[in-house]
């Protein structure tokens, strides 16, 4: 049985050869340890970090390499950024479309760090705020949740569960005007969507490797200013300073505590390559031609509902009207169609959109998906009894 | 794999820095000015363990100094490669 995924958001597959070759050729050829020996295995390595390092602050246009911190994924990364940042006593904001991967962590603050948080509507909720601009309204929702205490935005670029996204722009102007921190959960935009921290004044940036970048799992990054001063959520070997009982202060090792996961690492140097080579507005218009080809033929079907497709992007989830989703998925499955089903470990962003008991289905595009995948899942959909 | 740069010799001073990280941005911002350098693992004793530098011909000390300072790279100390004596 012929494979067909859709199920890019989950992670992304299959990935650019050239990921697959210099993962086998890091394993092979310069597998040293990164950043603790002197011999040329593991000055190999350290380059190669260092040269992902360049590539992925470029690519978000951050203010410095050394402000690119590893970790194993970007639930670590904003792990990471939470824990290290607030303090007890502070407020912080999210929005009510957060994947657990923000709500966990920030709820585990309010149990045990005396930290207190608020969430901002992303929906309209009144006829009169349709004839406000979308990033004019969510500002004002921020605003009415800002706290003398307030000390930092945090949400995600795009949604886990459908195309929505937020205006990053316009969000972190407003968090520069009332000086709080800038946390962006891109798990779902980076390597779809452009991103900008210094025009979009975000302060960190949480994204995985092996989704839209296209890196294999296990490597994701906090990217941040280099002088952002961050508590530890874990400590250990960084290479260097060995005698120092305390983790170095100086980024980006302060975050880097034990041996990097340089494979990983290296697959996702490969996958920016890639993406710099095909750019990002390719990939951009060639999600959103897949996702309106889906959207318009789901049209069509009867007792289908889509979520926010207005949203025109990577992601599309839909139900059917009495059939739970996760028979929709094993149906799916049983042709060899990938979808992801349930609640996508964002109850939060569920309960947002009011979809049925058991979530959805959804549908996620990559670079390597092509139209006649969408006819084949169309025609699945259609002939489901 | 780049190899270990042979053709430096003579007087030679360490840009002593810290991480690994430091160090390779030490060497690129160098290279991009022309200023050849090797990073060398750096006096356990006399850094407070393990550390990396940068190894550059004494000749080239006031170029690599305001190179490395335009480039906003935090140098704990220049020393001496032979007795990692502070200069």
């Amino acid at each position: 049985m012929s494979i067909i995924y859709f199920d890019n958001a989950a992670t992304s597959f299959p990935k650019p050869t050239a990921v697959y070759e210099e993962v086998d050729r890091c394993i092979r050829q310069y597998g040293g340890n990164p950043g603790r020996g002197s011999h040329p295995l593991a000055l190999a390595a350290g380059e190669k970090i260092f040269e992902c390092r360049h590539r992925l602050a470029r690519l978000f246009n951050a203010p410095s390499p050394e402000g690119v911190i590893f970790t194993l994924n970007a639930t670590y990364a904003l792990n990471f950024l939470i824990k290290g940042l607030l303090r007890p006593g502070d407020h912080v904001v999210i929005s009510d479309m957060e994947h657990n991967a923000v709500l966990r962590p920030v709820v585990r603050c309010t149990g045990c760090g005396g930290i207190e948080y608020d969430v901002f509507s992303t929906m309209l909720e009144t006829e009169g705020e349709r004839r406000l601009r979308n990033a004019t309204r969510i500002c004002a929702r921020i605003a009415a949740k800002i706290k003398p205490n307030t000390r930092a935005v945090i949400c995600s670029h795009q949604s886990n569960l459908c195309s929505a996204t937020l205006p990053l722009c316009e969000i972190g102007a407003f968090c520069r005007r009332h000086h709080l921190y800038f946390i962006v959960d891109a798990s779902q935009s980076a390597g779809h969507l452009p991103i900008d921290m210094q025009a979009m004044s975000i302060d960190g940036l949480c994204v995985p490797g092996h989704k839209g970048l296209l890196g294999i799992q296990g490597c994701g990054a906090a990217i941040v200013d280099r002088d952002l001063h961050l508590g530890t959520i874990i400590e250990g070997g960084s290479g260097y300073a060995s005698l120092d009982p305390d983790m170095p202060e100086t980024l980006p090792e302060r975050g880097e505590a034990g041996t990097l996961p340089t494979p990983a690492i290296a697959g996702l140097c490969a996958g920016l390559q890639y993406l710099e080579g095909v750019t990002l507005e390719h990939i951009r218009q060639h999600e959103s031609a897949l996702f309106c080809r889906l959207r318009d033929r789901l049209d069509s079907l009867a007792g289908y509902h889509l979520y926010l497709p207005e949203f025109e992007g990577s992601t599309l989830m839909f139900h059917r009207e009495g059939v739970p989703s996760e028979h929709i998925g094993q149906y799916l499955s049983q042709r060899g169609i990938c979808v992801r089903t349930g609640y996508h470990c964002a109850a939060l962003g569920h309960r947002t959109l009011h979809t049925p008991d058991g979530g959805g289905v959804r549908v996620s595009f990559g670079p390597f998906n092509r139209a006649r995948e969408v006819d084949l899942l169309y025609q699945a959909l259609k002939e489901m009894p | 794999m780049r190899q270990r740069d042979r053709s430096i010799s003579g007087g030679m001073q360490v840009a002593v820095l810290g991480s690994m990280t430091s160090a390779l941005h030490a060497r690129e911002v160098l290279s991009a000015a022309a200023v050849r350098s090797e990073i060398v693992k750096s006096d356990s004793e006399k850094e407070r363990g393990c550390g990396f530098g940068v190894l550059f011909a004494a000749s080239q000390r006031a170029n690599v100094k305001a190179i490395l300072t335009a480039a906003h790279i935090n140098v704990r100390r220049y020393a001496d490669q032979a007795t990692w004596d502070p200069i």
